[in-house]
């Protein structure tokens, strides 16, 4: 069999999977009641011969303890990186995230487009991501370890989620931080 | 002076004075083109060319092909999965402001600096996310250098691990009217409703001095 036929049956194989799954709940607790939950995690479509994506989440720290996101891996990507995206003197510039972004204890940290802040980068996806899919992330924090959530995808040049209410904490208090090293 | 040495002058001189004249006026013609431009602001003048590139459709383009048009261009590379879709979005949502009669008499440009990577298939895919409006362009390196060189825009390529790398490049979205003057930039910072506006005012012609 051919390496063209094996990505193609793997690719069938994957979609199939996924489109029988039920999705998991926006954010999930690993065991050992982890304090670290993942809001709004979604992604962008892509076309198919895209070379990369991106992954937006906001991370809330409920523990009295400082973490941090160390990587993250999604079976629908070769490698997801943390990028920095700075902007000096009108130019943009795309940098990888020196040793992870922290969430300080009672803090949620976002990474959204636009905020000049940190994105991660999904790079070599093995498929287009189609509007209304789910495409699943695996965040690892330093303390909390793994915690897995299924991204929702938006419109290619989305600035939000389309679908802003989730019923994960709105309203409450937490202060926000900005991402940082 | 005898005969041969007015032959060896006129033989020797005239050459050498040809070159020397021809040098120095290259030089000092080098000189000028590096020299700042003298007027304070870049704004109602001309801009964008000439460039030569190649179209997500694969078909060749100028500048000229898209003169009389508004035209919204902005420079990035399709292994940009943040910053540049959000600027196409924010273009796309401003298409979407424009009444279609005004739409149609616009552009936007979404020039690759990526020109080792950037194939007009890739563009293409690329685009489709986005407004109809929106034309990716690629082209080789010297052709976006060019193209970069017409527009003031600054580029860099930064190497990462092993073969990946990533590109710096200018955010700006240029905003130039029909007559290919540059009439002001797009932020997309900004509500959508000032695009839609700046565009517009454009689209009405030169601004009242």
């Amino acid at each position: 069999m051919t390496l063209h036929m094996s990505r193609r049956i793997a690719t069938v194989a994957l979609l199939v999977a996924l489109a029988s799954a039920p999705p998991l709940p926006a954010a999930s607790q690993p065991p050992g009641g982890s304090t670290i939950e993942v809001e709004r995690a979604w992604t962008r479509s892509t076309g198919p011969t895209a070379q990369t994506a991106v992954a937006y989440v906001a991370i809330r720290n409920r523990g009295t303890a400082p973490d941090r996101l160390v990587s993250a891996s999604s079976p629908e990507a070769r490698v997801v990186e943390m990028h920095e995206t700075t902007m000096e003197g009108g130019v943009m510039r795309m940098r990888p995230v020196q040793g992870g972004v922290a969430v300080p204890p009672g803090g949620v940290v976002r990474l959204e487009p636009d905020g000049g802040g940190v994105h991660l980068m999904l790079v070599g996806p093995r498929h287009a991501f189609g509007r209304g899919e789910r495409v699943p992330l695996t965040l690892t924090f330093e303390r909390a370890g793994n915690v897995s959530v299924e991204m929702t995808v938006e419109a290619a040049g989305a600035r939000r989620p389309a679908a802003e209410h989730g019923g994960h904490g709105h309203g409450d208090h937490t202060r926000d931080a900005r991402p940082g090293g | 002076m005898n005969r041969r040495t007015l032959l060896l002058t006129l033989g020797i001189g005239c050459p050498a004075a040809t070159v020397l004249g021809w040098g120095l006026s290259e030089w000092m013609l080098a000189g000028r083109q590096a020299e700042p431009p003298t007027r304070s602001s870049p704004f109602g003048h001309p801009i964008g060319s000439p460039f030569s590139l190649t179209d997500h459709t694969g078909r060749r383009v100028t500048d000229r092909d898209f003169a009389g048009g508004v035209r919204l261009v902005f420079f990035g590379f399709t292994h940009c999965p943040d910053v540049c879709p959000t600027a196409l979005g924010y273009l796309s949502a401003a298409f979407e402001g424009l009444e279609p009669a005004e739409a149609g008499k616009v552009r936007a440009l979404f020039i690759s600096v990526d020109s080792a990577r950037d194939s007009p298939e890739l563009l293409a895919a690329y685009v489709a996310n986005f407004h109809p409006a929106v034309v990716g362009l690629s082209g080789s390196e010297a052709e976006v250098e060019q193209a970069a060189k017409a527009f003031g825009t600054y580029y860099r390529k930064v190497p990462g691990d092993g073969d990946a790398y990533v590109m710096d490049h200018t955010a700006s979205i240029y905003l130039l009217d029909g007559e290919g003057r540059l009439r002001g930039y797009l932020d997309s910072h900004e509500p959508v409703g000032a695009a839609v506006a700046k565009i517009r005012l454009a689209l009405d012609g030169p601004p009242s001095a």
